[in-house]
């Protein structure tokens, strides 16, 4: 094409890295172009559907506000359950049931997410940790991983900017662990989330308690969720609630006191320089031959009755924020010129080295009551064990403290009611007072396990397509020695955090072997539930040879092409990834807006 | 919906309601009951359970007009839950005003349809263990930090009862 493109960028995806992007070019006064697979977003009557669907959802999952459409699938949870270990230990699917990630195994990758404005973090919980240091260099002082081509120092601006962008409620004195620095005078734009009772009784309960050779400490969890301003940020507003503890953050807040990217959409569609294209899906990048520059993106429309048609969007630079599955798949599947797909031929690496943060659930009954199921679903953590010499053998984990008894890893408080009505014959006053006196003092602490970056866990495409005709992601996944004993230290670390407490410890594996998130270590049985943490698969280096973006997030090999999203992680951390990737996306757009300033090439 | 069942029909049922959740009748229906999850549950059982469910209620209304309001928690035990055809029934019945899940088939937890909006959030569980529905807070910021207010009435009738 001669003529000069109609958009300055061209963006795919309307999560959160994309409306980032979007609105700080937008702000600048650049065109952009928002290609977004899934459907769009109505301000007020989406959220009320979504929370009607999700109030008569059998099973609370993270997906089950959200319809989701077969010509912009996404992963599920249930469908993990699609897959079994049979009776030689092998992975294996059911006759008949049919999940969109065509999952190889030999463990079922279980992390989902969302196609649809707003993206994934629709359903994401809040919490917005900055990542330590030295996660910054596990290859140096570790001899693990990778190093990132960027340092915490280079960061630091960006976190500062996302926590107001997202608007982070949280305390800089109880942040400032593992080497965490702030700015001089820095503070958060709102205070901390007060602790729930639970919180309260474990850090009473664990003083004292020194595991590998640290003392483990309670701390509120920096919080996406607005809570009360900080009186220093006197004229902060977000414009939103403050969080009123309705305890389903995961998946929908009700009220929207908990950010998501539909606040940066609206704020990039209000610049009136951004335009979205709904149930438009990229489905292959063009690359200019002589320039090896990115020439366009094409696309496929769809309704609710199929195919509609077909478009190419053309900006003078483009960004994917498709998120770490559909990422790689697009550059894969973008093989027509280039056989090993587009941004994959200085490295092969794209679709490479997925990662998550493993989850082990530990749950156990407390002697008081602790009440759970009030507040957000998460309000504090145990951070200490983030770091340690202990990484060269084994992963590092932060320690969630959950506000959902035993939900999560038991189906509480439903499973409970079976138990009393069903198991036990309960009914009337003896039924009421056995669910209080157990569900009030259930505790669920989540420990979210470092996995290491492996080739073989990657993102190819299968040879099954979706409802446009392309192809489906297959995920490879395991976790390797190194990430299981991290669960093996965790499960140890459970069982004194408990002790101390006086708590029964309830966690057990056993008995699951057909489970297809089953995993034997050394002789110990073990379940692993994802976190919703998707990360790798087209890592950042300091190498064209070792990484498919430099540390602009610019790709290797087409210099008008940016990959934004967890994808450019070259190590997982502990931290959940959001706040992150606000921070990489904000240093991204900087980049940009620079490349389109004029005189540059760009 | 309740003009469609006779008050006496209605009263036995939530009467046996009240026994068989341990919750007050006027919790289960209130005086001004805009929400009448009473005539929902009731219709649900009706329509899925059919002569069982007509079984029950006239047991009850037996146990009603024989016993005094203290005995029928021991005989609903003996007459109704200790039934094989009965018993299941009337727990799919507890269950449902418990969690606003009608379980099918009866005495398990995994089969089953959510059978209203307002059913899921009207669930007594979440006021027995003393929290909210999951994504139906009343409550306001910070709450979570103290200590919850005391679950609702239990029937007057009973040991511990409230009112």
């Amino acid at each position: 094409m001669s003529t000069e493109p109609q958009y300055d960028v061209v963006i795919v995806g309307a999560g959160i890295a994309g409306t980032i992007v979007a609105r700080e070019l937008g702000k600048a006064g650049k065109k952009v172009l928002i290609l977004e697979s899934g459907s769009g977003f109505q301000q007020g009557t989406s959220r009320e559907a979504y929370l009607g669907r999700y109030y008569q959802a059998l099973a609370k999952v993270p997906e089950a506000p959200y319809p989701g459409n077969p010509y912009a699938q996404r992963a599920t949870t249930l469908e993990i359950y699609c897959y079994e270990h049979d009776a030689e230990g092998r992975f294996v699917q059911k006759p008949g049931c049919e999940s969109y990630l065509v999952q190889k195994g030999p463990l079922p990758f279980s992390s989902t997410y969302e196609r649809q404005a707003g993206g994934t973090m629709w359903h994401w919980l809040g919490t917005s940790l900055r990542m330590l240091p030295s996660d910054f260099r596990m290859r140096t002082l570790y001899h693990r991983g990778m190093d990132w081509p960027l340092t915490y120092a280079d960061l630091e601006p960006f976190y500062c900017e996302a926590e107001y962008l997202i608007g982070v409620s949280a305390d800089v004195a109880q942040q400032n662990y593992h080497g965490i620095t702030f700015p001089p005078d820095y503070f958060y734009p709102m205070e901390r989330i007060p602790p729930s009772l639970t919180d309260q009784a474990v850090a009473a309960g664990i003083q004292g308690l020194v595991i590998d050779g640290q003392e483990l400490s309670v701390t509120s969890t920096p919080a996406g969720r607005n809570s009360a301003i900080n009186p220093k940020a006197k004229s902060y507003n977000n414009g939103r609630r403050m969080c009123a503890g309705n305890t389903s953050c995961v998946p929908i807040c009700p009220i929207q006191a908990k950010f998501d990217p539909t606040v940066t959409l609206a704020d990039a569609l209000q610049t009136g320089n951004v335009q979205v294209l709904y149930q438009a899906v990229a489905s292959n990048v063009q690359v200019d031959p002589a320039s090896g520059r990115v020439s366009g993106i094409d696309y496929i429309t769809y309704d609710a009755s199929g195919r509609q048609g077909t478009g190419t969007a053309q900006g003078k630079l483009y960004v994917l924020a498709a998120h770490a599955i559909e990422t790689p798949k697009l550059l894969l599947n973008s093989n027509r010129q280039i056989p090993a797909g587009v941004a994959n031929c200085s490295s092969g690496q794209v679709g490479r080295n997925l990662m998550d943060h493993p989850v082990m659930n530990a749950w156990a009954l407390m002697p008081q009551p602790v009440f759970p199921f009030r507040g957000p679903i998460s309000t504090s953590g145990i951070e200490t064990l983030r770091d340690g010499e202990f990484r060269r053998e084994r992963s590092a984990y932060r320690i969630e403290i959950h506000g959902l008894g035993w939900n999560w890893p038991a189906n509480a408080p439903y499973s409970d009611l079976g138990a009393f009505v069903d198991g036990q014959g309960l009914f009337g006053t003896a039924l009421r007072e056995a669910l209080n006196q157990s569900v009030t003092r259930q505790i669920d602490i989540n420990f979210l396990v470092e996995q290491l970056p492996q080739e073989k866990n990657r993102v190819t495409l299968s040879d099954r397509v979706d409802g446009l005709g392309i192809p489906r992601p297959e995920i490879h996944y395991g976790l390797d020695e190194y990430d299981k004993r991290g669960f093996r230290s965790a499960f140890r670390t459970a069982a004194e955090i408990f002790a101390k407490l006086g708590a029964r410890n309830a966690t057990n594996f056993s008995g699951q072997q057909s489970a297809p998130n089953y995993f034997n270590f050394e002789g110990q049985d073990f379940l692993f539930q994802g976190a919703g943490h998707i990360v790798g698969t087209y890592r950042m280096g300091d190498h064209r040879k070792n990484s498919v973006v430099d540390r602009n997030q610019r790709s290797w090999d087409h210099e008008n092409l940016f990959l934004l999203g967890s994808g450019v992680f070259p190590t997982i951390a502990t931290s959940n990834p959001s706040l992150t990737i606000s921070a990489l996306s904000l240093m991204a757009a900087r980049t940009i807006k620079r490349d389109l300033e004029p005189g540059t090439s760009g | 919906m309740s003009d469609a069942v006779p008050d006496s029909s209605m009263n036995t049922f939530v009467e046996l309601s009240s026994v068989l959740t341990g919750y007050a009748r006027e919790v289960l229906a209130p005086p001004f009951d805009s929400i009448d999850l009473k005539s929902l549950y009731y219709q649900t059982a009706q329509q899925a359970q059919g002569a069982v469910f007509d079984q029950i209620l006239s047991t009850f209304a037996q146990i009603m007009s024989a016993t005094p309001p203290d005995q029928w928690p021991q005989e609903v035990q003996e007459k109704i839950l200790s039934d094989a055809t009965l018993g299941p029934a009337a727990r799919q019945i507890l269950k449902l005003w418990f969690v606003g899940i009608w379980y099918d088939p009866p005495d398990q937890i995994n089969q089953g349809h959510i059978v209203s909006m307002q059913a899921y959030i009207g669930g007594l569980v979440w006021d027995t263990i003393q929290a909210h529905p999951m994504g139906d807070s009343q409550f306001a910021f910070g709450y979570w930090g103290s200590d919850p207010p005391p679950p609702g009435p239990f029937p007057r009738f009973e040991k511990g009862g409230g009112a």
